[in-house]
C-alpha cells in the first residue's frame, strides 16, 4: 500500500468531516468557559466572606493537603477525566457515527465518488482510510484536545489556589497523576472507538448499500429486527445482545478511572466478536463500493 | 496501430432493460473517438464499463487490464471527466491540487498551477463558490496536467456557456492530445466536436450502429442536393435519407459512386448531425 496516497487520503477525510477536529475543539470550550465563569463566581463569594471566613478556608487548604495521597489523587483523576474527558467522550461517539454513517454514502449522493475514482486509487485504500481515521485519528485527535483542555483547567485552578492563598503544588499538582490522566486519555477514546467497532460496522455497510434514507435504516433496520424477533419467537435476544454491548462501557469508564486503565474490556469475548463483526462489514462494503457509481 | 480498447460481446443489463447488446468495438491509440447516441442509448453504460465503474457480461480489455478487477491500476492510464457536477463543493482549490498531487504518481503539479493561473479561480475558494465554467477550468486543469494515455469525457461541457464549452476543446487540442493520447467523448453538442473527431461510433438501443474513421464517413456517405427533376433518379440509388431545403431536395447516401451522385446535383460530406439522425431513424 503507497503510504504518500493513504496519507492523503486520510487527509482528505479530514477535509470533509471538520466536525472531527471543530467538535472536541468546541466541547473543551464550552467546557473551560462554564469553569471560568463557576471560579468567577467561587471568588466572587469567598470576597464578601468576612476575615474569619477566610481563615477557615486556609485552613481547609492545609487540611486538604494532609489527607491521604491516594484519595486525592482519584479526586483529581475525577476531575480530569469527569470534567473534561467524559464530554469529550460523548461528543466523540456522535462525531464517529454521523461520520461513518456518511463516509461512503455522502460521495454518491453529490456524485463525487466519479472525481475519487478516477484516480488510481483501488477502493480497499479508500475505505480503509476511512476505517483508520474512525479508529486512529479521531480518537487521538479528541484526546489531544483533551490533554490541552486539562492542563488549562490544572492551570486555572492553580490561580484559584493561589489568589486564595493555598499552594498550587501540595493540593493540585503533586495529586494531579498528569501521565495516568493523559495516557488514559489516548487509551479511553482508542477502547471506546474499538468497542463501537460493530456498530461502525454495521453502519459502513448501510453507508455503502443505502440508496436513499441510510440514517433511517441504519436505527430501523435493528429495531426492525428486535420487533420481528419478539413477534416470531417471543423473545429478545437481540436487543440483549446489544444492551449487554452497551453495559461493556461501563467496565471501560471505571477501568479508566479505579485502574488506571481501561483495557479490561479486552478480557470480554464480546470485545472481540465485535471486532469480527465490523471486519466483516467492511469487507462487504469494500467490496459493494467496488461497483458503486453515482447512479441511485 | 495497436488497440488499446477491444470489447468483444460486451453487456449490459438493467433488469429487463438491455442497456447494451453484446457490441463488438476496437479504439486505436491517437484517435479522438466519438460515441454519440440519444439518451439511454447505452453511451454512459459503454464509458462506465471501460472505466470500472460497473459490472458487465463479456470481454473487455483496455491496455491489457480488466476494468472490473483492476480499476486502480487502470486510472494510472487512464483519467476521465464525468460532468463538471461531480467535483465536492466542500473542497477547496489548493485542497484538490494537493489530492491529485498526493495520489496520482502522473500528476505534474506545477503544470496544472500554470493553467490555474490563466484563470480567476483562487487557491481559497471553495469548489461550492465557483461557477460552473470555472468548476470545470478547474477539473482540466487537473486531468491535463496528469500525464495519461487515455482521456474519456462524459459530456463534459453540460450546462456551460459557448465561451467556455469552446475553451474547453481548444485547451484540450493544444495541451493534451497527441499521436500517443486517446481521446473518447460523448455529448450532444455534435456540431463542436465535429472537426476535432478521427472517428466516429454511432450507439442506438444499445447497438453500435455506425464504428468508421472520418475519412471513412466521408468516402461512403455523401449528401447530394437533387433539382426537383431528378428526385426519381436519386431515389433509385436507395437514399438512407431525404429532407426538403429550399424548395430543393437533399438525399444521403450509403456507398454509393461519387461519379455517380454528381450527376444528381451539387454533392458535400454530410455533417455529423444529419447522418446521425439518418442513422437513428434508419435503426428503428
Amino acid at each position: 500500500m503507497n503510504v504518500q496516497s493513504f496519507k492523503t487520503l486520510v487527509l482528505r477525510e479530514h477535509w470533509e468531516n471538520k466536525s472531527i477536529v471543530r467538535a472536541p475543539l468546541i466541547i473543551a470550550a464550552v467546557v473551560l468557559f462554564s469553569v471560568i465563569v463557576g471560579m468567577f463566581t467561587a471568588q466572587h463569594m469567598v470576597m464578601s466572606l468576612d476575615n474569619e471566613m477566610t481563615h477557615e478556608i486556609h485552613l481547609g487548604f492545609e487540611e486538604l493537603s494532609q489527607k491521604d495521597e491516594a484519595e486525592l489523587s482519584i479526586v483529581m483523576k475525577g476531575v480530569s477525566l469527569g470534567m473534561y474527558l467524559a464530554p469529550l467522550a460523548v461528543g466523540f461517539v456522535f462525531v464517529l457515527f454521523f461520520y461513518v454513517l456518511g463516509s461512503l454514502y455522502n460521495e454518491r449522493k453529490d456524485r463525487s465518488i466519479l472525481f475519487w475514482k478516477s484516480m488510481p486509487v483501488s477502493d480497499t485504500q479508500t475505505v480503509l482510510s476511512k476505517v483508520f481515521t474512525a479508529f486512529v485519528s479521531a480518537p487521538v485527535i479528541t484526546a489531544s484536545v483533551a490533554v490541552i483542555s486539562q492542563v488549562i483547567g490544572l492551570i486555572l485552578l492553580t490561580i484559584m489556589v493561589w489568589v486564595n492563598g493555598g499552594s498550587a503544588w501540595d493540593l493540585i499538582w503533586k495529586h494531579a497523576s498528569l501521565f495516568s490522566v493523559f495516557f488514559n486519555d489516548f487509551a479511553l477514546l482508542i477502547v471506546l472507538g474499538l468497542w463501537m467497532a460493530p456498530i461502525l460496522g454495521w453502519l459502513w455497510f448501510v453507508s455503502a448499500y443505502a440508496n436513499r434514507g441510510a440514517f433511517l435504516i441504519a436505527l430501523f433496520v435493528p429495531l426492525g429486527i428486535m420487533l420481528v424477533e419478539g413477534m416470531i419467537f417471543h423473545s429478545a435476544k437481540f436487543a440483549e445482545l446489544i444492551g449487554s454491548h452497551f453495559e461493556k462501557i461501563e467496565i471501560i469508564v471505571t477501568g479508566a478511572v479505579e485502574r488506571g486503565h481501561p483495557f479490561e474490556i479486552m478480557t470480554s469475548g464480546g470485545f472481540w466478536i465485535g471486532l469480527i463483526i465490523c471486519t466483516a462489514f467492511v469487507s462487504v462494503s469494500i467490496y459493494i463500493r467496488r461497483f458503486r457509481d453515482d447512479s441511485y | 496501430m495497436s488497440n488499446i480498447v477491444t470489447a468483444r460481446g460486451l453487456a449490459k443489463s438493467y433488469g429487463a432493460f438491455c442497456a447494451l447488446d453484446a457490441v463488438d468495438f476496437n479504439i486505436q491509440r491517437g484517435r479522438i473517438v466519438g460515441l454519440i447516441g440519444p439518451n439511454g442509448a447505452g453511451k454512459t453504460t459503454a464509458l462506465k464499463a471501460l472505466l470500472g465503474l460497473t459490472r458487465f457480461d463479456g470481454h473487455l480489455d483496455v491496455f491489457g487490464l480488466d476494468p472490473r478487477k483492476d480499476r486502480h491500476r487502470l486510472m494510472q492510464k487512464v483519467c476521465f471527466i464525468a460532468d463538471v457536477a461531480v467535483l465536492p463543493k466542500w473542497l477547496k482549490v489548493s485542497q484538490a491540487v494537493e489530492f491529485v498531487a498526493g495520489v496520482h504518481p502522473r500528476f505534474n503539479q506545477e503544470k496544472a498551477e500554470k493553467f490555474l493561473a490563466k484563470t480567476k479561480i483562487k487557491r481559497e475558494s471553495l469548489v461550492g463558490q465557483l461557477s460552473k465554467g470555472m468548476v470545470t477550468q478547474l477539473h482540466l486543469a487537473l486531468v491535463l496536467a496528469i500525464d495519461v494515455e487515455l482521456l474519456v469525457l462524459d459530456e463534459p461541457t453540460l450546462g456551460l456557456d459557448i465561451l467556455y464549452r469552446k475553451e474547453f476543446y481548444n485547451e484540450l487540442l493544444s495541451e493534451f492530445f497527441s499521436e500517443e493520447r486517446t481521446i473518447i467523448v460523448t455529448t450532444h453538442q455534435v456540431e463542436e466536436v465535429e472537426n476535432l473527431l478521427t472517428d466516429l461510433m454511432f450507439i442506438s438501443n444499445g447497438k453500435i450502429v455506425l464504428d468508421a474513421s472520418m475519412d471513412d464517413v466521408c468516402e461512403r456517405f455523401i449528401e447530394v442536393m437533387v433539382n426537383k427533376e431528378h428526385q426519381d433518379q436519386a431515389r433509385a440509388f436507395n437514399p438512407i435519407a431525404e429532407r426538403e431545403v429550399f424548395g430543393r431536395k437533399v438525399f444521403l447516401f450509403d456507398g454509393v459512386a461519387r461519379q455517380e451522385l454528381e450527376v444528381l446535383g451539387e454533392t458535400r460530406r454530410p455533417s455529423v448531425s444529419d447522418l446521425f439522425v439518418a442513422k437513428m431513424k434508419e435503426s428503428r
